[in-house]
């Protein structure tokens, strides 16, 4: 059996359908011009010489020794006062943590202006709205009268209580509920319910 | 492996190029018919490699390449059943492709096939095999 018929029978055993689609010897289907062979040898000599020339030349004392780039006139000339110009130039020097004493005392004064000026503010705030007391004091019996008749739904006892002792508490609720209570039965709310005593001692 | 016959020039002429500038460095530690296959198969890899990095921005790859090449018919002179056959083949991996292209086409024997690809016998039986039944399978299944 020859190697072809060894490779033959390979390939039946491997792939046995490919093998029956290729019943023929295997042959090289790429063609290559007409007297390809017969000039290759020249051609491959030429193309060796080709390159050995160029290597050559390439190594050659006339070619190695000169410099195909060309500098300014008096390049080198020049050369060593300009670089002792630039060693000359005291570089710039940027600290590498700078001091900015500046910026930060420019925040402090920031931040202390605010505090300086919220803090009466929040006083004067705290004032009005923990002393409803010495504000129902200013209001005439007439603006209490009117207030009560017209706001019925919208007063809040948590609002007018806010910063009241428990004791006056108890005398503002007995005041708001006989205001609800008019209000919840539709009636028509009498002021004269409201005792404006207990609202006047608060 | 590289289809066009251009290209084909191009490898054997810089396969010939490197055994005669490299003939005295030839230690004969094996058959120069080995070592010239040996060349000849880096040359042709180095060749492919080339090709497909000068198309690197292409969305095309060299095996996609080669196929156009291939059904434009300019140097193929086999029959429909050849030109499946080798559409087939350019849809081997690079190793499987050098695999079968040596064993089918120029009959090497695989002893002498390790030498010239440095590979194991028995890795090339393998490639060899898994060739086939990929080339097999592409030919009939299209």
């Amino acid at each position: 059996m020859t190697p072809q018929d060894d490779i033959r029978e390979e390939l039946k055993a491997i792939a046995p359908r490919l093998n029956n689609l290729m019943e023929r010897k295997p042959t090289n289907p790429f063609n290559a011009p007409q007297g390809y062979f017969d000039l290759l040898p020249q051609e491959t000599l030429s193309n060796v010489k080709r390159l050995n020339n160029l290597v050559g030349s390439l190594n050659d004392e006339t070619h190695a020794a000169t410099n195909p780039f060309a500098v300014p006139v008096d390049y080198f000339d020049a050369l060593p006062n300009d670089m002792l110009d630039l060693v000359k130039a005291q570089p710039k020097v940027v600290a590498l943590w700078p001091n900015r004493w500046k910026d930060w005392l420019s925040i402090a004064a920031a931040v202390a202006a605010i505090v300086l000026a919220g803090v009466p503010l929040l006083k004067q705030n705290n004032a009005v709205t923990r002393q409803p007391v010495a504000v129902l004091r200013n209001v005439s019996n007439d603006e209490l009268y009117n207030y009560l008749s017209e706001d019925v739904g919208t007063i809040r006892v948590d609002e007018i209580a806010a910063g009241l002792p428990d004791a006056k508490l108890d005398t503002l609720e007995r005041a708001m509920v006989a205001v609800h209570t008019a209000a919840y039965n539709d009636a028509e709310f009498d002021v004269s319910q409201v005792d404006i005593d207990d609202i006047e001692s608060l | 492996m590289v289809i066009d016959h251009d290209d084909a020039n191009d490898v054997l002429q810089n396969t010939f190029v490197k055994v005669w500038n490299g003939l005295e460095n030839f230690r004969e530690q094996s058959q120069l018919y080995t070592w010239l296959y040996r060349v000849a198969t880096n040359e042709c890899l180095t060749f492919l490699e080339q090709l497909n990095r000068r198309r690197s921005d292409s969305f095309d790859n060299v095996e996609h390449a080669l196929a156009n090449k291939l059904s434009s018919g300019k140097d193929f002179t086999g029959d429909q059943i050849e030109m499946k056959l080798q559409q087939a083949i350019l849809a081997l991996p690079e190793k499987q492709r050098i695999v079968f292209n040596l064993r089918y086409y120029d009959e090497m024997p695989y002893e002498e096939m390790s030498k010239v690809l440095d590979t194991s016998v028995g890795a090339l039986k393998a490639s060899y095999h898994h060739a086939a039944k990929k080339i097999e399978a592409f030919v009939l299944n299209r």
